[in-house]
């Protein structure tokens, strides 16, 4: 069987490795483009949130090279994203495409069909395999996240534009080329030197603006517009709390340390935001606090235009960002979005940043703020 | 004299206002409800709230407005997480305090007890005694309000199944009525089905009056709100994928019974910018498409929408169900 599932991010590598790890033939739809846009804006409702459009573009690109199926989670609400598999097998089923569609339904809906699938989709697979599989996958899903951290504080300081980016994508690839624990953890320490020695000027004086929101429009470079490259090669160090690692950890495998970590987060969000209101719109406020705690000289809120969780997260921001003195930036993504506006906007919030922090700098004689030694990451 | 308690006329007002108001003046308390919506209220929601809000939400920051400037400073405004097991309403209805409380962030007190039926009824008693507590009312003095309230709501609920509007519930109740529903005077020769949250179905600015308009056409209108509830909780069972939003969950029951009467013409009628509308009005469509030949509209609306538009639409639609009918 060929398989398929949509892009988010880097995931297609330890997706990839899952799928054709449990014997199927893993067919990844071609990266997205305006294309992929196109196809799912004619498909999908119109008032859909964007990502359920770009999944659909995703899956008839896929299915052009060859793909039969699709993997795709499900979901209990109260977000939207719980009925995107659903809608998206009737829209399929309505156009004629008759790719066949493996929901796989969290276990709070009942393990029962969880298990089905899943037993569906590994028969004939040994245990042996499924275990190193399972682990090939976290450790790709893992080196991945690793790579992309370094890069949003390495960018900030390179000296040519675009090399960090390029060290970043070679290790993707090697990353994702490896077939055994063992390349990953070569790739990934290959990758860390590589990135570590792009040239970069150190001593260049950086601002530090943290990326909350929802988890898809931060993920997908192309639905943001290639946000935290955009900001990196301003001179911006990005800092964000939202990686695929971190939430399948908490989401899928260990549900204890999900609940400690959520009384964390809970706690933080708790002067602004008392119950949790579906996807990651706590998390977006919680996040802000935290960050704006560790400081940070602002924060880039990004959403897909009319989620509903984070809609409360950007009407309770304001509250934050005042009393935390913090300039916050909201960015809305559709299929109208254009590049040239968003940059613009990014401009203009950096130079503000930029700006205040030369104003408080001459008032404090603190100068840099944010020196090499507040980048946590190097 | 008790203490004044301001309800803003939005949102789940529509579906729980007997409730709220026979609880919280059996507690003592005074009661201000802000009018049925109207421009200057539309306006000042459009002001308070960002600009992906829902229309209805919009409205909502409007009416909390109004009673803010009519001097109420205690709002009563449930957060509503959860009315049916495994269900939820809508996200923003679970942040809708916060947001509020973000909105004005000066001398307004919320009274917001956590509505979650998932929880123990001891917590959701919990809930409701912090309320009577704060309305200077003992536990026990809490539980028969909320008896009594119980009451009330059945009433109200089993009103509307007798195919009458929430209007004509409130006229019965007290004088001040908000809207007076036109009774078609002939027989009608049509039925349609309406499909829609309540708050957008009942709300005469953000449905443009789409139920005086038809019934004004001739045409006799069906809501949710009118079938069995049996009848609705039988067909959304029938979905193959359990809905987990209570209001998304009725609309597809209902949908699917519509179908089953045969009615004329199915409307739905959806706010610009509602997350559950986009995809179970999908569903909807998708699935009457399939299953039928009824004729189906799907009226969005937001806060530009002209009148002139939503009146063509309506009529062109009866028109093409009276052609077909006679054909």
């Amino acid at each position: 069987m060929k398989v398929t599932f949509p892009h988010m991010g880097t995931a297609y590598i330890p997706f990839r490795a899952l799928i054709e790890g449990l014997g199927h033939e893993v067919i990844v739809a071609p990266a997205c483009t305006q294309r992929t846009l196109s196809l799912g804006t004619r498909y999908a409702p119109e008032s859909a949130c964007l990502p359920l459009k770009i999944n659909i573009g995703n899956y008839l690109e896929a299915a052009e090279l060859g793909a039969e199926a699709i993997v795709m989670a499900g979901g209990i609400g109260p977000c939207r994203f719980g009925f995107y598999a659903y809608v998206q097998q009737e829209i399929l089923r309505d156009i004629g495409c008759d790719m066949e569609m493996i929901i796989l339904e969290p276990p709070a809906s009942g393990w029962r069909p969880l298990l089905a699938r899943l037993k569906y989709l590994t028969q004939g697979v040994s245990a042996a395999q499924i275990t190193r599989t399972l682990r090939l996958t976290w450790a790709k899903l893992v080196a991945c996240d690793r790579l992309e951290q370094l890069s949003l504080t390495v960018r900030a300081y390179e000296i040519r534009k675009g090399s960090t980016t390029k060290a970043l994508q070679q290790a993707y690839r090697e990353v994702d080329r490896a077939d055994s624990v063992d390349m990953v953890r070569r790739a990934l320490e290959e990758g860390i030197a590589n990135l570590q020695s792009v040239p970069q000027d150190r001593q260049r004086s950086v601002l530090a603006i943290g990326v909350v929101g929802e988890i898809y429009t931060i993920l997908e470079p192309f639905v943001n517009f290639r946000l935290e490259e955009q900001l990196g090669e301003m001179g911006v160090v990005v800092r964000r709390k939202i990686w695929l690692s971190d939430w399948i950890f908490h989401h899928l495998v260990l549900s204890a340390f999900r609940k400690q970590r959520e009384a964390q987060l809970v706690s933080l969000a708790r002067p602004y935001l008392q119950h949790f209101v579906g996807g990651h719109g706590l998390e977006s406020v919680a996040h802000t606090v935290q960050l704006a705690r560790g400081g940070v000289d602002g924060i880039v809120h990004i959403l897909p235009f009319t989620c509903m969780p984070e809609i409360v997260a950007q009407s309770i921001l304001p509250s934050v960002g005042e009393d935390y003195q913090l300039p916050i930036l909201t960015v809305v993504v559709d299929e109208h979005t254009g590049i040239a506006g968003i940059r613009t906007r990014l401009e203009a919030f950096v130079d503000l940043l930029a700006s205040s922090r030369a104003k408080a700098g001459s008032r404090s004689e603190k100068g840099r703020l944010l020196t090499p030694a507040a980048s946590r990451s190097s | 004299m008790g203490i004044t308690v301001g309800i803003p006329r939005a949102l789940a007002y529509h579906d729980y206002f007997p409730l709220w108001k026979v609880f919280l003046s059996s507690l003592g308390a005074e009661l201000v409800v802000s009018p049925p919506t109207n421009q200057a209220i539309v306006n000042d929601g459009v002001r308070l709230a960002v600009d992906g809000t829902c229309l209805p939400v919009k409205i909502f920051y409007g009416h909390v407005s109004w009673l803010s400037k009519a001097g109420v400073d205690s709002i009563f405004l449930p957060r509503l997480i959860s009315v049916a097991p495994k269900e939820y309403i809508c996200p923003k209805f679970m942040g809708l305090p916060d947001m509020m409380a973000a909105a004005f962030p000066n001398g307004l007190r919320f009274i917001s007890p956590v509505i979650n039926l998932t929880h123990s009824s001891r917590l959701f008693y919990q809930e409701l005694e912090k309320v009577g507590k704060w309305l200077g009312c003992t536990a026990p003095d809490t539980r028969r309000a909320w008896d009594k309230a119980l009451a009330a709501q059945e009433s109200y609920q089993s009103f509307l199944q007798g195919g009458n509007w929430p209007a004509e519930y409130e006229t019965q109740q007290d004088k001040e009525a908000e809207l007076t529903v036109s009774r078609p005077l002939d027989t009608p020769s049509l039925r349609i089905g309406l499909l829609g949250h309540s708050y957008v179905v009942y709300d005469k600015l953000a449905s443009m009056d789409a139920v005086n308009r038809l019934q004004g056409m001739g045409v006799e209108v069906l809501t949710v709100d009118m079938l069995p509830p049996a009848r609705i909780e039988a067909q959304a069972a029938r979905w193959p994928k359990r809905m987990f939003w209570t209001s998304g969950r009725r609309i597809l029951g209902a949908a699917w019974e519509y179908t089953e009467m045969s009615v004329d013409g199915i409307i739905y009628i959806t706010a610009f910018g509602c997350g559950t509308d986009s995809l179970t009005a999908e569903l909807v469509e998708r699935t009457v498409r399939r299953r039928s030949h009824i004729p189906q509209l799907i009226l969005n609306i937001d806060e530009h929408t002209g009148e002139a538009g939503v009146v063509t639409r309506l009529e062109a639609f009866v028109d093409m169900l009276r052609w077909r009918r006679g054909r």
